[in-house]
């Protein structure tokens, strides 16, 4: 017994938070052992940011206690947090592009000369000692700008380390990782967890906390549906925990579906970052991009919907060539994009979500001229209902939406001017599993009605049992193409490594 | 049922902002009328709204190019240089029509070349609007050899020193622009863009919206406001002068922020606005009523915008 008691670093009891009279966490319960990787799982609204937030010292809790190392503690900010030695990585990336990594890992904590200047020697000494340790591969002087998102990562992870952190929270670090750079980041918390530090992970794709993960608690709804050794349960019983009923892995792409009708035919595009892509769009199909992050599928999106100018090559819609300058001349032909970046490229957030809906599309509710509200109101009703939009209410800011219920109303933007083609890039990410199965069977639905779908992911697993046919990228250019009868994770990864050439 | 309860809470607090100000006006009101027994009668009412008349038709505009996100430091030089070429085209007895249009066409024209440069070039508005602000005050002195223009067209003075139904014109020309702007912010798709392009210009674009058109259009009203601007000045002192509008910017944009707008983009009033430049023409009138110093006054609008920005930070958590 009091074996386990040593073992514990970290216990949070009967923690409870409600904002303006919203219970979000309902006397949730959590620990967290030395030496242990502790995934927290559950949907989006679920409590788990809410909890870190507790923890972190940026939300007060309205009731419940917190141990550390068995002392009961008081958390009462940010600094007070930091210096217990709880150290979160966020998300979004805390760092700051024009200095070094040397610079960023000692921000606020410099070591002082004698004379009272910043001893950058031995900064940099000591961060390359961190960096060692880790197995990275970059200097403590190279500028954070220089750098890529996994190994910005790892900076984070170094200036927690340089704090000798006791719990380090790491808040989705995958999402934006290619697979290599997971297999890293893995290999990194592994090494982290023999040292015997205590990581708190928090991600929305199972396999990686079974992968990773020791233990996983879920919470649903602010409520703790319990913890459970990742050893003793099943993904399928892991994912019922979390949404509460049975997702099987569905395969949505049974038949092909798409018909021998060529809509879109693109031959020899070059761009920035992509060159001499062809490739041909049927109607009614859902045509995946596969690739790693950097391979140009999102820049081919870009040009196709006018964003950027491609520099060369052919567009033919419909049998007619054309020339897409613009977004505005994107949508007169029917192409739409769904862009990879919700927050700063899909919604504007500080607008209603009935103006969000219909801003791609103003003029239809036009009558001479003016703007008419009760036809904007109707419409934006008929989507908040259609996919369910929480809260069902078309005045409130889209910022203040949940991400699964935000990307609904960029789907919406985008279905409501009716395309005939429609780019999805990365629709899923950062999205509950809930709201991503809802999205795999609108896009299914879509191509049954006749409209034609380029899907981005980076997911495989989303890419397979979604797509008809795979264009699979590497560096700029068409690696491969595949049908969703030869469709493999494995196939899919030798193209996009650059391994075969078709 | 909780979500709708959440949802009812935000409008509450845009709700709590709009009366804050009024409630401010108000209280501001109250202060000056038992402190002194001239403030509260219908003359010295109708006076402050006058007095306000130029910074409130400047403020409508840079209201609008607030909202999208930008800044219009050029008005105070456009309103001088307007004014200027509509007095010489009077002075040499041309038709009055030929000089007021000319005035509102010379605003337009400023407008869409800060606009073009803003949006076009993606230059920052804060830099294009101060080199246009000095390129515009640069010519109206070369035009006027840096004196005022006197002996306007007296038909024009009369009329605009005449009052409609005990209203002055100055200030139905205010109304009227806020009539028409209001309109345009409701009900056009272009008014709609305005907050959509300050909210998130990339998410803007990527919903098929040509943000140069609504940027220009911007610019280009915050011009033809400037000049409107000059003909109310131009009517009040029956002068033209070449140094006329220096700092009004800065009255435009306090009366903006303390009407609610951000300058991050986004948000931003008309009516809201019109309070702001309400609530700065009591508070100068008020204080001289009451022969407070003018260095006071200066203190005190000092004071009201700091207070705005603070209200507005923390109503906006």
């Amino acid at each position: 017994m009091s074996n386990q008691e040593n073992s514990t670093v970290l216990i949070l009891k009967n923690i409870s938070k409600s904002f303006s009279g919203n219970l979000v966490l309902d006397s949730v319960n959590f620990d967290l052992k030395e030496g242990e990787i502790h995934a927290l799982l559950g949907e989006n609204g679920a409590g788990k940011s809410t909890l870190l937030n507790i923890l972190t010292g940026t939300f007060k809790m309205d009731e419940g206690e917190i141990y550390l190392k068995g002392k009961k503690v008081e958390i009462r900010g940010l600094t007070s947090a930091r210096d217990m030695g709880i150290v979160r990585v966020h998300q979004e990336l805390q760092v700051i592009p024009e200095m070094t990594v040397g610079q960023n890992i000692f921000l606020g904590r410099e070591p002082k000369t004698r004379l009272g200047l910043i001893d950058y020697d031995e900064i940099y000494r000591q961060s390359d000692e961190i960096l060692n340790e880790l197995d990275a591969d970059f200097s403590s002087k190279e500028l954070i700008k220089n750098l890529s998102t996994a190994q910005m990562q790892m900076v984070e992870i170094s200036k927690a380390l340089h704090q000798n952190f006791l719990v380090l929270a790491l808040d989705e670090p995958t999402s934006s990782l290619t697979s290599n750079e997971i297999d890293k980041l893995m290999s990194t918390m592994d090494q982290l967890r023999k040292q015997g530090k205590s990581i708190i992970y928090i991600s929305h794709r199972i396999e990686e906390v079974f992968r990773i993960a020791d233990r996983a608690t879920v919470l649903r709804d602010g409520k703790l549906m319990g913890t459970v050794d990742i050893d003793k349960i099943s993904k399928q019983e892991l994912i019922r925990l979390m949404v509460g009923r049975n997702i099987t892995d569905q395969k949505f792409n049974e038949k092909y579906v798409g018909t021998n009708e060529t809509i879109l035919e693109v031959q020899n595009l070059c761009g920035k970052g992509f060159s001499d892509v062809s490739f041909s769009l049927r109607k009614g199909e859902v045509l995946g991009f596969s690739g790693l992050i950097g391979a140009g599928r999102t820049e081919v999106a870009r040009s196709l919907f006018g964003i950027d100018r491609a520099s060369s090559g052919t567009i033919i819609l419909k049998g007619k060539n054309v020339s897409i300058k613009n977004p505005w001349d994107a949508r007169k032909y029917g192409i739409m994009l769904i862009p990879e970046d919700r927050k700063l490229q899909g919604m504007v957030g500080t607008l209603a979500n009935k103006n969000n809906i219909t801003l791609s599309n103003l003029s239809r509710y036009k009558k001479n001229g003016i703007i008419l509200h009760n036809k904007i109101a109707a419409d934006a009703w008929r989507y908040v209902n259609l996919f369910q939009i929480n809260p069902p209410d078309i005045e409130i800011e889209t910022r203040f939406l949940s991400g699964g219920n935000q990307q609904k109303v960029v789907l919406s933007r985008n279905l409501n001017t009716e395309p005939d083609i429609l780019i999805l890039d990365e629709p899923t990410r950062g999205i509950d599993i809930n709201v991503k199965f809802e999205i795999y069977k609108l896009i299914r639905q879509l191509a049954e009605e006749g409209k034609s779908i380029i899907m981005i992911s980076s997911e495989l697993p989303e890419i397979i049992s979604l797509c008809d046919r795979v264009i699979v990228m590497y560096e700029g250019k068409v690696q491969g193409e595949l049908l969703n009868t030869e469709l493999s994770e494995e196939l899919i990864m030798t193209y996009a490594m650059g391994e075969y050439k078709k | 049922m909780n979500n709708t309860r959440v949802s009812n809470i935000f409008k509450q607090k845009a709700w709590q902002r709009k009366t804050g100000i009024i409630l401010s006006l108000a209280l501001l009101c109250l202060f000056f009328s038992i402190m002194s027994h001239n403030f509260f009668t219908r003359n010295n009412l109708t006076n402050i709204v006058l007095q306000s008349s130029i910074n409130g038709a400047i403020a409508l505009g840079m209201t609008l190019v607030i909202i999208t996100g930008g800044i219009d430091l050029s008005v105070g030089s456009i309103m001088a240089l307007s004014s200027m070429v509509a007095a010489k085209i009077m002075v040499a007895e041309f038709p009055l029509a030929i000089a007021i249009a000319a005035s509102l066409v010379l605003g337009i024209i400023a407008g869409v070349i800060n606009g073009m440069l803003i949006s076009l070039l993606h230059l920052q508005p804060f830099l294009v609007t101060l080199g246009t602000m000095s390129v515009f005050r640069g010519i109206t002195l070369i035009i006027s050899d840096g004196l005022p223009v006197r002996g306007l067209n007296s038909n024009f003075l009369n009329f605009m020193n005449s009052m409609n139904k005990s209203i002055p014109i100055p200030v139905i020309i205010l109304f009227l622009l806020a009539a028409v702007l209001a309109f345009v912010i409701k009900f056009t798709s272009y008014g709609q863009y305005v907050f959509a392009v300050g909210g998130n210009e990339e998410a803007t674009r990527f919903a098929c919206v040509n943000i140069v058109a609504v940027k220009t259009i911007t610019y280009a009203i915050s011009g033809l406001a400037s000049s409107l601007a000059a003909i109310i000045y131009m009517g009040r002192l029956a002068a033209a002068d070449p140094q006329a509008g220096a700092s009004y910017e800065m009255n435009a944009i306090a009366a903006a922020a303390i009407g609610g707008a951000s300058l991050a983009g986004g948000r931003g009033s008309l009516v809201g606005t019109i309070i702001g430049v309400i609530i700065l023409g009591t508070l100068s009138n008020g204080l001289t009523l009451l022969n407070v110093q003018s260095f006071y006054q200066t203190l005190f609008v000092g004071l009201i915008i700091l207070a705005a920005a603070t209200i507005d930070h923390f109503s906006n958590k």
